[in-house]
């Protein structure tokens, strides 16, 4: 007890909060008694590495933010350079290795002239069919567009949902993706973190990969300046994912690792995650430590794992959905602004894209 | 370019951590020091951690009690990124003859070694802290880095009273501190 008010009036006394009293008792004290001397001056050493430590944390965050903002107003230019600056940058940096490349890919595309030429025969005509699917399914969501349309009050108290879930932004006009399998009834409410509600209509669905995309259309809306997040192609095994969805009706933070690049009964189109999540989890993103997605959570949890929609299908998915000229101008989110910033603050930023998805007949 | 007046303004909003001096720095020194990390085999990945670092040199600068600017800001950042460009090079064995100046430098070297020193310094803290373990790491967050007072922090955590708080907090002080001079004590 005696060190806890030792420490304590050591505060007080750096803080310059003791009565003069006091600290002529204090400096007494630390004449006398070397060890007290030596206490206080380890714990001055201590307390100014804790507050330096602080000043220059909460410095880091104000310069990841002013970067952040300046690089959207294009004050200052991180992503991107133009023209010949980026020529001229890029000759000069892989210069060595363009030489080499250069050679290798002589002797490699001669060679693979001549085995493509041996070998090429097949096209996949499973991938036909299931483009011929999905124009018949996005001739029947075109349908129930119109019909939900027209729907004025947004959702009748009353109404139970007929199943729900979460969903994510990619393109910060409003489109959102989810699994398919959330969207049972014809009526589609996503509710941000802040619990308001905007109704949203369906692009397309694809019961195959359990891929919907969503668009948010409601007056109340406001479309974003941008996503904080990209989406990445790239995974590595045993790499920690996070996620954030609706289990219930507030958003719920989780965190685990990829335990697998294949899914249920080594289905291809998806990766095993352990991670604790719950039926409202299907649908949200799945991201890693840079937060950029790799992802969509899906609990189609037949052996009891919780699986991942792979993110090259949300590419995939958005490539076909484009051919119809009423979505050729969606844009997917392509830049990634907190890759630097520590969890809580990238959770802070993912928080308002992520929605709470519910269907109602 | 700045007056001298105009300069020491923005410093004195630096040293507080105002968000619009740091914005007004960076609007007019990012382009020079990107450019020129650019133009000695640098991509834009570095030009920004450089700038980072550099920035935070000059903040530690800035909210010394014995702050004084010799230079322009400009020329002090200038400065120090070529510095610690250099150094980075020569770390990762990718230096390639003169650097090219494209500013006038003043004379950095003790500034940037010391930096050095208390950047080893927060990564240790950086550690400890994370190891720590909840509720501590929150506690002392509140504490000592969001100022809140005991009072608060009891109401905030749920302590019956300020007296249990301060207890609690000072065990996860000890422990912190431990952790603290544990590695640093195997690094000096």
């Amino acid at each position: 007890m005696d060190d806890i008010l030792l420490i304590d009036a050591v505060e007080r006394y750096l803080k310059g909060e003791m009565s003069a009293e006091e600290r002529t008792f204090l400096e007494d004290l630390r004449k006398k008694d070397p060890e007290v001397d030596q206490m206080v001056v380890e714990h001055t050493f201590f307390l100014n590495e804790v507050e330096r430590y602080s000043a220059v944390k909460s410095f880091k965050h104000s310069m990841i933010e002013a970067e952040t903002k300046l690089t959207e107003e294009g004050a200052i230019n991180q992503s991107k350079l133009q023209g010949k600056a980026k020529l001229v940058y890029m000759w000069k940096r892989y210069k060595r290795i363009t030489a080499v490349a250069a050679t290798i890919a002589g002797v490699v595309s001669i060679l693979t002239a001549g085995l493509t030429s041996v070998y090429n025969n097949k096209t996949n005509p499973e991938i036909e069919k299931l483009n011929r699917k999905l124009d018949a399914i996005k001739i029947g969501q075109t349908q129930t567009n119109k019909e939900l349309n027209a729907v004025k009050s947004k959702i009748d108290p009353k109404a139970t949902p007929k199943s729900g879930g979460t969903g994510f932004l990619i393109d910060a006009q409003g489109y959102l993706i989810t699994n398919a399998h959330v969207l049972k009834g014809k009526t589609i409410i996503a509710t941000n973190e802040k619990g308001q509600q905007f109704l949203a209509t369906v692009c397309m669905m694809d019961n195959t990969r359990d891929i919907a995309i969503l668009k948010i259309e409601d007056k109340d809306f406001v479309p974003y300046k941008s996503l904080p997040y990209s989406i990445s192609k790239s995974v590595n095994l045993a790499e920690p994912v996070y996620t954030m969805g609706y289990p219930k009706d507030g958003i719920v933070y989780g965190e685990g690792y990829l335990s697998s690049e294949s899914g249920f009964q080594n289905d291809t189109l998806s990766y095993q995650i352990a991670i604790a999540a719950d039926h409202g989890n299907s649908g949200g993103p799945v991201l890693n430590k840079h937060g950029d997605v790799i992802g969509i959570l899906t609990d189609k949890s037949a052996g009891g794992g919780v699986y991942a929609v792979k993110s090259m299908y949300i590419f995939k998915t958005i490539e076909s959905l484009k051919k119809d000229t009423a979505y050729s101008n969606i844009k997917l989110t392509n830049t990634n602004n907190i890759k630097n910033l520590d969890r809580e603050h990238q959770v802070q930023k993912v928080n308002n894209c992520v929605f709470l998805i519910k269907s109602y007949e | 370019m700045s007056t001298l007046e105009e300069e020491k303004l923005i410093l004195k909003g630096l040293a507080a951590d105002d968000k619009q001096a740091i914005e007004t720095i960076y609007r007019q020194n990012y382009a020079m020091i990107q450019a020129f990390i650019l133009n000695n085999n640098g991509s834009q990945d570095d030009a920004r951690d450089i700038f980072q670092e550099a920035m935070i040199v000059l903040f530690e600068k800035a909210r010394s009690d014995s702050f004084e600017l010799s230079s322009q800001i400009k020329t002090y950042l200038y400065s120090v990124c070529r510095r610690l460009w250099l150094k980075r090079l020569n770390q990762m064995q990718r230096y390639s003859g003169n650097l090219e100046n494209m500013e006038e430098t003043v004379h950095v070297e003790e500034e940037v070694e010391l930096h050095e020193k208390r950047n080893a310094d927060f990564t240790l803290m950086e550690n400890a802290m994370s190891k720590i373990g909840e509720p501590c790491k929150s506690l002392l967050d509140a504490y000592y880095i969001q100022k809140k007072n005991m009072q608060e922090i009891a109401a905030d955590f749920g302590y019956t009273n300020a007296d249990n708080a301060k207890t609690q907090k000072y065990k996860c002080l000890m422990r912190l501190k431990k952790l603290f001079f544990a590695q640093y004590k195997n690094v000096q």
